[in-house]
């Protein structure tokens, strides 16, 4: 263990630049549009513009400190506190449930914390499930092969997961979980046929999680027709395309869009990409668009020059979070997907989700200095 | 080998990543560049908040000006519901103001909507009470209320607007595209809460206002014609009555009113039907008033000439049937005009079979009987006429005096006026002209003499032998002292549900003035009278009441003799002005005429008939006497004003050296000081006018 520690530090590198700066520059975009976004409620709610553009730069040197620090803080030095970190994220999900300790808006329960420094657990939960399950697979991979005993277990394990965080409920945070999760699975060579069968178990599942919640069942619909219900259940998407086909290739201009005057919903939050395309055009939205690109190609690479499976599954794992969070996002925001309520990372207005996609960029930075050359 | 295989799938992951970014790069392409200006007009359309702009609705006026219909600016209050701080408390504040349910308007204040309507056309003192209470998300604008300043005057051929300035009947529908005006709007881009958005598009496009309708309506004759058929509705009991006045040589339409009737200003509270123009859209059977039509046709083609004699021995045999004359033991021999002047029935089928079936058939065509006369009303219907294939002779029979066939009124005295111009036909017609908003003329209608019928020759012959009714036969209670009158009486039975009724009846009279020169054609109806039917007895009255009013009203100079009289039933009236009411009353009395003294003082300023017009004995002459007192130097007796319309008024102070003050509208009801005060000159006298129809 000291040996392939100490052999592995004197391999360490340097840290993939071009995924920190990608990140950086998404980051840096991201500060703009909040502050365009959310400038008129800024002003309509506290009187001045800043409000939550002072927040998110102060969420934003969080999460940047803390990538900083993991960018360093080497990830196998803290893989035998896997199963803690887990366990500790699972409590966590159970805490936030118990009225009176959870903190409710918008009707959900979702937020553990005092006064401003509040945080979901179910973003926590994102990392620590991801973290397990890279550990626990590039250990048991012989076990693999088997359905019952060697699937089974994390397919349990999610499923009290997401399940936890569908409770809350939180669609959109157990759709990136599963998402994240899924890839790792893949990447750790379960069997293909294995993937299917389970694939196929889960359709009638999602099925019912659709058509069970009304507002979900309705938000579908709209999906497919928005101007079915103009008024209604198409009002947002209806109105996030107003604003992409209001900006046109170059956009208003930054500050000047229109339909962030309260016909976008979550403007600065989950429709804040519409934001961004009425402002900025298709030269925004092609450039952010082709930021996450790079930030999926150096996410990957670095997961495929991995030195050891651990490090390789859990790459891959971080990074589709973060990319699978991106496409659905824009897939909502542009028609193309029904309304699940993910933000963009690094570009949305957010607190813990903000450090969480940070957190996972430095891990991915961490294992990128010991990239195999 | 675990690790390529890894390596393997994490490649067909960024794969499939890479796939998912290309398909969004495809739908942001399609977005921005393909859809992007429908989308982003679609978007600017939804921003974009229409505030519309009422015009003004045009001014209906009378021939002279007077206004008997316009638009003034009232408030409407409405809501913005996403502006409404606190909807409890707001609506339990309009509910409290407007009187309405609290509940309504708490649904109207919560409504996922941009725009409710409160309440609309309220009482400024209303506005100003909810405007004090600064509610947030309530706001006012301005809409057009109709006004009917004379009530119930005209009020059918004026008809009625709704809430939203369409007009609904009548001339207000007839002309609404011209009266209504075009509709303008402000245009402001706003966001989703309705407030203005900085730097925003605005539009704004101007109202065009309406137009205004100059009828040919004459107010005072109007008040005049229904003041006196109120009169006859109420001394009758009758269910109803109508009557039209024209002058017969252009087809203008002087008076129109129908019995019931409404107030157009709260038309919801009397029954619809009272809303009907039914002397355009109802027909009736007209009874004797058809047969100068007869006539005219008899002695336009020759089959008849006015010195052919008729046998009238109670009865007459019509193929099979017996059709009896309305005197028993029969009128005896007549001249042709004897027939017309005792309306006999015998008299005429023996005239109309003598024109035949197919010369019959013409004349109703010429007459314009089968057809609308196209009077610029909504609504208008033709008669109902056995169709020609089907008349038999019995047929022709009964219609030669009235019977079993109907017409419109307004048809009626569209054929009645043939035969007062000389043998044209005209087109009755009730606009005028229209003019713009700043009242210049953009339309004058057409009116006058469209085409011959009926020769001159016929035309004069038939008003000679309709004076003679009104002189010697069946109409003399239609007759006015100095004027001459032609005109025929009519009664019929009534027709429900295209079933005669049996008791009940319409009276009829139809006649024109002066008979030699006609300025005017009246006709009067009175439906269902009660006791006496007779046209002669229940409408002939109505006319004579009218026409007495009318023609002075008009300045026609009193004629001699009626034609047809007997010039020693005649007298000549004195000259009574200036003599005392008791030696004029023996001066009268000297002549064999009634005098009738009206007014406070002893002596006599002004007389009716006037002095040289020659008429009937026994007829009475009304003497106006005023207050006797001798006005000194820099002094006048203020003159009586009671019944005057306004403008009348003002000429007669004017005369006098007066000031007018005015209040109200429509004719003299009180004057202050009263008739015959002796005042300095210049002095300003208060006259309080009113609409009062009826009393």
């Amino acid at each position: 263990m000291r040996t392939a520690r100490s052999s592995r530090r004197a391999r360490r590198g340097s840290p993939d630049y071009i995924l920190f700066f990608a990140v950086m520059t998404l980051m840096a975009i991201g500060i703009t549009m909040v502050f365009s976004a959310s400038m008129v409620r800024s002003i309509k709610f506290y009187g001045h513009p800043y409000y939550y553009l002072i927040t998110q730069l102060v969420w934003a040197g969080l999460g940047m400190s803390a990538m900083l620090f993991l960018m360093h803080y080497d990830v196998w030095r803290y893989r035998r506190w896997i199963p803690l970190i887990t366990g500790i994220g699972l409590v966590l999900l159970v805490i936030v449930l118990i009225p009176g300790i959870g903190q409710v808006r918008n009707d959900a329960r979702r937020w553990l914390g005092f006064g401003q420094l509040v945080f979901q657990p179910a973003e926590v939960a994102k990392v620590t499930t991801l973290l397990f399950l890279a550990d626990s697979m590039a250990r048991r991979r012989d076990k693999l092969g088997d359905l019952i005993k060697g699937l089974g277990p994390y397919l349990v394990f999610l499923g009290l997961t997401c399940g936890l965080v569908l409770m809350e409920p939180d669609l959109g945070t157990a759709v990136a979980i599963a998402g994240g999760a899924a890839v790792v699975i893949f990447v750790a060579g379960v069997k293909w046929y294995h993937i299917l069968l389970v694939g196929a178990a889960s359709v009638p599942a999602l099925v019912w999680a659709i058509f069970s919640e009304e507002y979900r069942r309705k938000r579908f619909l709209a999906f497919l027709d928005p101007w079915a219900d103009p008024e209604g259940a198409g009002w947002q998407i209806i109105q996030a395309l107003y604003a992409l086909g209001t900006g046109g290739p170059f956009g208003t201009g930054i500050g000047d869009a229109r339909q962030k005057w309260f016909y976008l919903p979550e403007p600065d939050t989950d429709f804040i990409f519409a934001v961004l395309g009425e402002e900025m055009g298709f030269f925004g939205t092609s450039l952010v668009l082709a930021l996450f690109m790079v930030v999926a190609w150096r996410g990957f690479r670095t997961a495929m020059a991995a030195p050891d499976r651990f490090s390789c599954y859990l790459a891959a794992g971080l990074t589709s979070l973060i990319v699978l969070q991106a496409i659905i996002n824009i897939g909502v925001v542009t028609g193309s997907l029904p309304i699940t309520g993910i933000p963009l990372p690094f570009i949305s207005r957010g607190g813990s989700a903000l450090v969480i996609n940070f957190i996972a960029v430095g891990i991915i930075l961490n294992i990128s200095r010991y990239a195999n050359r | 080998m675990g690790a390529v295989l890894a390596r393997k799938r994490v490649a067909r992951v960024l794969t499939g990543v890479a796939f998912a970014f290309v398909l969004l790069f495809a739908r942001l392409v399609y977005i921005q560049f393909v859809w992007s200006d429908t989308l982003g007009e679609e978007a600017l359309d939804m921003r974009m908040q229409d505030i519309p702009i009422q015009p003004r609705r045009g001014v209906i006026y009378d021939r002279n000006g007077h206004e008997l219909a316009f638009s003034i600016d009232v408030e409407s209050v409405y809501a913005i519901p996403a502006q409404v701080k606190d909807p409890e408390k707001t609506a339990a504040i309009l509910s409290e103001i407007l009187g309405m349910s609290y509940d309504s308007l708490m649904a109207r204040l919560t409504r996922h909507s941009s725009f409710e309507w409160i309440k609309r056309k309220i009482p400024d003192e209303v506005a100003r009470r909810i405007r004090e209470e600064k509610l947030s998300g309530i706001g006012f604008t301005q809409e057009s209320m109709r006004v009917w300043p004379k009530g119930s005057l005209l009020a059918q051929v004026l008809g009625i607007v709704g809430i939203d300035n369409d007009g609904l009947e009548g001339l207000e529908y007839q002309y609404d595209r011209q009266l209504k005006g075009v509709q303008g709007q402000f245009t402001v881009e706003v966001d989703a809460l309705g407030e203005e958005l900085p730097q925003s598009q605005k539009g704004y496009i101007p109202p065009i206002q309406g137009k205004n309708l100059i009828l040919t309506i004459d107010e005072v004759i109007q008040f005049i014609v229904e003041r006196e058929l109120d009169a006859a509705v109420e001394r009758s009991q009758a269910e109803g009555g109508l009557a039209i006045a024209m002058d017969p040589q252009t087809g203008e339409i002087l008076a129109m009113a129908m019995r019931p009737t409404y107030d157009p200003n709260q038309y919801d509270r009397y029954p619809d039907a009272n809303r009907r123009i039914i002397t355009i859209t109802d027909s009736y059977p007209p009874g004797s008033t058809f047969k100068p039509i007869t006539a005219a046709a008899a002695l336009e083609t020759g089959k008849v000439t006015v010195n052919d004699t008729f046998f009238c021995g109670g009865s007459i045999r019509v193929g099979s049937e017996v059709l009896r004359c309305h005197v028993p033991e029969g009128h005896g021999m007549q001249t042709f005009n004897e027939v017309m002047q005792n309306s006999c029935n015998v008299g005429f089928i023996e005239i109309g079979l003598r024109v035949g079936i197919e010369d019959f058939y013409k004349y109703l065509d010429l007459f314009g009987a089968t057809t609308v006369t196209g009077i610029d009303l909504p609504g208008e219907s033709s008669g109902i006429i056995v169709p020609k294939d089907l008349c038999k002779p019995i047929d022709l029979a009964v219609m030669s005096f009235g019977q079993t066939l109907q017409l419109t009124p307004v048809q009626l005295i569209a054929s009645i006026s043939a035969i007062a111009n000389g043998g044209y036909t005209v087109v009755p017609h009730v606009v005028k002209a229209v003019t713009d908003a700043d009242g210049n003329t953009v339309e004058v209608k057409q009116t006058g003499k469209v085409h011959r019928i009926i020769s001159e020759m016929t035309a004069k012959e038939l008003r000679t032998a309709l004076e003679e009714v009104v002189s010697k036969g069946t109409g003399k209670q239609a007759y006015v002292p100095g004027y001459r009158l032609a005109g025929k009486t009519g009664t019929s039975n009534k027709v429900v549900d295209g079933r005669l009724a049996e008791g009940k009846y319409l009276a009829w009279f139809i006649g024109f003035a002066p008979a030699n020169d006609p300025k005017i054609a009246l006709l009067v109806m009175i439906d269902e009278p009660k006791g006496a039917y007779y046209g002669g007895q229940i409408a002939a009255p109505v006319f004579q009441a009218i026409m007495r009013d009318v023609l002075r009203y008009l300045e026609v100079p009193p004629q001699e003799e009626p034609a047809g009289t007997d010039p020693a039933e005649l007298v000549v009236v004195p000259d009574l002005v200036g003599s005392e009411v008791t030696s004029a009353q023996v001066e009268l009395r000297k002549v064999e005429l009634v005098g009738m003294k009206e007014g406070p003082g002893m002596r006599v300023t002004r007389q009716f008939p006037v002095a040289g017009a020659k008429v009937l004995k026994g007829t009475t002459v009304i003497l106006y006497t005023e207050e006797d007192v001798t006005p000194g130097e820099g002094e006048v007796a203020v003159p009586s004003l009671i019944g005057m319309g306004l403008t009348q008024a003002r000429e007669r102070l004017m005369e006098a050296g007066l000031v007018l003050s005015a209040q109200g509208s429509g004719f003299a009801v009180n004057q202050d000081p009263p008739a015959g005060t002796i005042v300095p000159l210049g002095t300003t006298v208060k006259v309080i006018f009113r609409m009062d129809v009826g009393q």
